[in-house]
């Protein structure tokens, strides 16, 4: 059995068991998260320093809302190391970040369609 | 009925809190918006008792939209949210006159929390911002001297600067010093002016910095 990325009942928690709310929101997330994420990596190919520590710290909050504990840690990881060493220096920790959103969005997904 | 103003350019952020926000009551979202500019725009139109803030937007950032709502809308007050949880960058949004801060991956019972307070007392305090004010006085950082020197306080006047530290309503105060409330508004004023503080948030922030009242 593979582990989840995600742990809904934060969401659930959030919007009070409304399962409509909850349905809602990760409909939008789908919708936004690509954009976030194509930020960390653009910020990445333009050895943005900057952009990339703005672009993961926009994407704490979603973290925290899915319960993605593994994705909050990356989050911090990048933004850490981005301010330190620069955006070059995040490139292992950015590639997995890239594979984890594709793991979650799969998962929401799947969800959905039960 | 407390009339919120969202300013996010995040539309997931903002969608998530306005959905949030549909089941509090006593409070509804009026007013929302993508940056700062579009936000000075609606207040042309739109009353709005609290605005919740976001601090990077583009067109209009959180820090240059609260310079401006300050001075063309000091009424309104201004909750700011961020994914920043740095002491400094509290610090100087509490000197920018924010009324209170609010990491934005808070929990609903925090934001329904810090609107009833900023809209009953005119600020709200997490423990976050008052460690951060705390820990810069300890570490003898610079507290923005708002503070000129001033009349001595009188013994009215302080509790009334200490009712205000624990988050107590102008009734509350008025309850507890067997007074109206009108004069303890009276007060305020007369503490506003002796600290220079423009707020609420500056006169619990000179308080600390002065040693009249320490949070537990």
């Amino acid at each position: 059995m593979s582990l989840r990325s995600t742990d809904l009942t934060i969401l659930s928690n959030l919007f009070k068991g409304d399962r409509a709310l909850v349905t809602e929101w990760i409909a939008l997330y789908l919708e936004e998260a690509p954009g976030y994420f194509q930020r960390v990596e653009d910020a990445l190919k333009a050895d943005d320093a900057k952009a990339m520590t703005f672009a993961v710290h926009e994407l704490r909050p979603q973290a925290h809302y899915l319960g993605a504990s593994k994705l909050l840690e990356l989050l911090a990881l990048i933004g850490g190391t981005a301010d330190d060493q620069g955006a070059r220096a995040c490139k292992g920790p950015v590639e997995e970040l890239l594979e984890l959103a594709r793991r979650i969005e799969t998962e929401l997904r799947e969800d959905r369609a039960t | 009925m407390i009339k919120l103003a969202l300013a996010d350019d995040q539309r997931l952020f903002r969608k998530g809190l306005l959905m949030l926000l549909r089941d509090m009551s006593g409070a509804r979202v009026v007013l929302e918006c993508v940056n700062g500019e579009e936000l000075l725009q609606g207040l042309k139109e739109t009353a709005v008792d609290i605005v919740l803030l976001d601090l990077e937007m583009p067109v209009m950032d959180g820090v240059e939209t609260m310079h401006r709502l300050r001075e063309e809308h000091p009424d309104v007050k201004v909750i700011v949210l961020s994914s920043h949880e740095g002491e400094n960058v509290i610090k100087h949004l509490m000197e920018l006159g924010a009324n209170g801060f609010m990491q934005k991956n808070a929990e609903p019972d925090e934001i329904d929390t810090a609107i009833r307070s900023v809209a009953d007392t005119g600020y709200y305090f997490s423990d976050k911002v008052s460690n951060a004010m705390l820990h810069g006085l300890v570490k003898g950082k610079k507290v923005k001297p708002t503070f000129e020197d001033i009349d001595p306080l009188s013994e009215r006047e302080l509790e009334v600067l200490r009712g205000i530290c624990q988050e107590r309503t102008t009734a509350e105060i008025a309850g507890k010093l067997f007074v109206s409330p009108r004069t303890v508004e009276f007060h305020r004023n007369n503490l506003l002016l002796k600290t220079g503080a423009r707020n609420s948030a500056g006169l619990v922030v000179y308080a600390m910095a002065n040693g009249h009242y320490i949070p537990l």
